[in-house]
């Protein structure tokens, strides 16, 4: 059953990152469809590869996968459409770490509800957010020496809490009997 | 603070681990605003937005954490196929969504239905009641505890061995024997064995015309008539006997040897415990390791020193850097039964020495093949058959030596072949005198 389950979970995960990156590469002008409809298939390709083989490494899936998302929002998209794909891909990554956590971590038990939630929240949280910035983009986007403060602001916020905190947190340990 | 008398504790502190997505979406999330600064495209922060916002929620606790461990077992002593109760506590600082496991079992299986996890959401302390039973003699660490924290949201976890189980001491079950090996010479305590000497006793041992002072009660009437003077019958009496039993614990480090060894131990304990039973002294020898020798000794503190070294030999056999080949001298009188699957030629040179010396030496050889599984391809068979072959040849060789030898096979049990041992003997003794 907890194998099913998984095994669900990580097809779930694959079909986002295929559904997504093959619908903004089809939604976007015939010029260059062809070159994103290949980092679609690159993105399903290492998203799977992810899943069934180590090193867990989601970056090459996500980022190939985001390719015709930018594309398709460089192209004047609206951002109802951009914002709930880039959603999806974060589930998609989420899920990913729950397909991870296999039989013996968190996704079991007790478990798996909550962080269904908290995976369904963490999307909507995220929806909201990149339709804010998304709006507030279009209304009036902060330009020339304000938007490179405000921008490198928030990269070093960035850095700070990921690379100076989160970075000393060394490469994650598996409990034993983790799949 | 004072803790229960089989009880470990330790206290870890674990530090935070990133999970596979933190790299992953703080790259996009650097990369999407990076991009929308320089390039002024507003679309790009929109992109980064839903993985900025799993990083802040993701991030917000990296502190260590320190965990204290107690692991507490009902006793530290146990028989083989017993059941041990023991219970796991780990207490942490903070509340976390926590899983513990006992990771590692040695020596001991949980029950059937019984757990060795538990989970918990929101906590900051786990308890575990073990419920086990010991499946193999020898003296093991429970496992491992490991215990993995993680908050709601969190892009990191907390991972890590918290504690070992405490030594348990997993004592060999003994098969029933019905059949005692006779050793060499007896001694002067009355036991079971019959003596060479001739007193009161239980056993024949020859017709002899009487003499005054003879008891009445031991006239032969059958021989009285027949050969028309009295005659009367003498006995041997029953005396104790030394026995010292060599364990072949010279040991590969592959799972067959360490069940031979388990089985060889058993074989042992079962002939020790027998031999003690009919108030014998017994002395124990392993070869192998570091050598374990336990002089004969009869009673109850034999009993437990016996135990004690059985365990220490099983603990030894993993050692297999430490093996000596200089053997103890044996007492001249004690009988000298060598449990051994024949693996190595050490047990063979050990018997050889101590035969060369006069001593009375019965070996044992438990075939243990069955222990590889069946083979795999037709070099594998053709590897086992040549085996069987050389095995053949050192119990030929051992017998060579004047050696009584009984190959006990897999499933045996050790009273049938206790009882060829002792008629393999019985024709060694008729053939070539004493041995």
């Amino acid at each position: 059953m907890r194998d099913r389950l998984r095994f669900g979970m990580a097809v779930l995960a694959v079909a986002l990152v295929a559904g997504v990156s093959a619908s903004a590469a089809l939604l976007n002008p015939p010029g260059g469809r062809t070159w994103l409809v290949v980092c679609g298939i690159a993105a399903t390709a290492t998203a799977v590869q992810a899943l069934s083989s180590e090193p867990r490494d989601l970056i090459p899936a996500l980022l190939l996968a985001l390719i015709p998302v930018v594309g398709l929002a460089s192209q004047g998209a609206p951002s109802w459409l951009g914002a709930p794909m880039v959603c999806l891909l974060l589930l998609a990554g989420e899920l990913c770490a729950l397909t991870w956590e296999g039989p013996a971590g968190m996704a079991e038990d007790g478990f798996l509800a909550p962080r269904l939630q908290e995976v369904g929240l963490l999307a909507a949280v995220g929806l909201g957010v990149a339709a804010l910035l998304a709006v507030a983009g279009l209304v009036s986007a902060p330009r020339g020496t304000w938007a490179v403060v405000v921008g490198s602001l928030a990269l070093m916020g960035i850095a700070g809490v990921v690379f100076g905190r989160g970075g000393a947190a060394a490469a994650g340990g598996a409990t034993p009997g983790e799949g | 603070m004072v803790l229960p008398a089989h009880s470990v504790e330790e206290v870890v502190v674990l530090t935070p681990a990133r999970d596979a997505r933190l790299l992953p979406y703080a790259f996009i999330a650097v990369g999407g605003l990076a991009g929308a600064v320089l390039g002024g495209q507003p679309y790009l922060a929109m992109v980064a937005a839903p993985f900025l916002v799993a990083l802040v929620m993701g991030l917000r606790r990296l502190v260590p954490v320190r965990v204290r461990t107690r692991v507490t077992v009902d006793r530290d002593r146990i028989l083989e196929g017993d059941a041990l109760q023991a219970n796991l506590e780990v207490h942490w600082e903070g509340a976390f969504d926590a899983r513990l496991k006992l990771h590692r079992l040695t020596g001991v299986v949980r029950e059937e239905g019984a757990s060795i996890s538990a989970a918990g959401r929101g906590v900051s302390s786990l308890e575990l009641p073990l419920h086990l039973h010991a499946s193999r003699w020898g003296r093991h660490h429970l496992g491992e505890v490991w215990l993995r924290l993680r908050v709601p949201f969190g892009l990191v976890t907390w991972t890590g061995k918290v504690g070992m189980g405490p030594a348990v001491r997993v004592l060999p079950t003994a098969e029933r024997l019905d059949r005692i090996l006779h050793p060499r010479d007896s001694r002067t305590v009355w036991g079971q064995h019959p003596s060479r000497r001739l007193a009161d006793g239980h056993e024949f041992a020859e017709l002899h015309p009487y003499t005054p002072g003879d008891r009445l009660r031991d006239l032969n009437w059958a021989a009285t008539a027949r050969l028309r003077r009295p005659v009367v019958n003498r006995h041997h009496p029953e005396l104790a006997g030394q026995v010292v039993v060599a364990l072949d614990a010279f040991n590969d480090g592959s799972g067959g040897s360490t069940e031979a060894l388990s089985r060889a131990a058993r074989a042992a304990w079962a002939i020790a415990s027998m031999h003690l039973k009919a108030n014998d002294r017994v002395g124990l020898v392993g070869l192998g390791g570091s050598m374990q020798w336990l002089p004969p000794a009869g009673g109850r503190q034999a009993r437990y020193r016996l135990l004690d070294t059985l365990l220490q030999v099983g603990g030894d056999a993993a050692d297999r850097v430490a093996t000596t080949r200089r053997y103890p001298l044996m007492p001249a009188a004690a009988l000298m039964i060598v449990l051994t699957p024949l693996h190595t030629r050490d047990a063979m040179d050990a018997v050889a020495s101590w035969r060369v010396r006069g001593r009375s030496v019965v070996v044992v050889v438990l075939d243990a093949v069955e222990l590889l599984g069946p083979p795999a391809s037709e070099s594998e068979r053709l590897g086992r058959r040549l085996w069987s072959l050389e095995r053949e040849r050192r119990v030929d060789e051992l017998a060579a030596l004047g050696v009584p030898v009984i190959v006990l096979p897999p499933e045996g049990s050790i009273t049938p072949a206790v009882a060829a041992l002792g008629r393999a003997r019985r024709v060694h003794q008729r053939a070539g005198g004493r041995r």
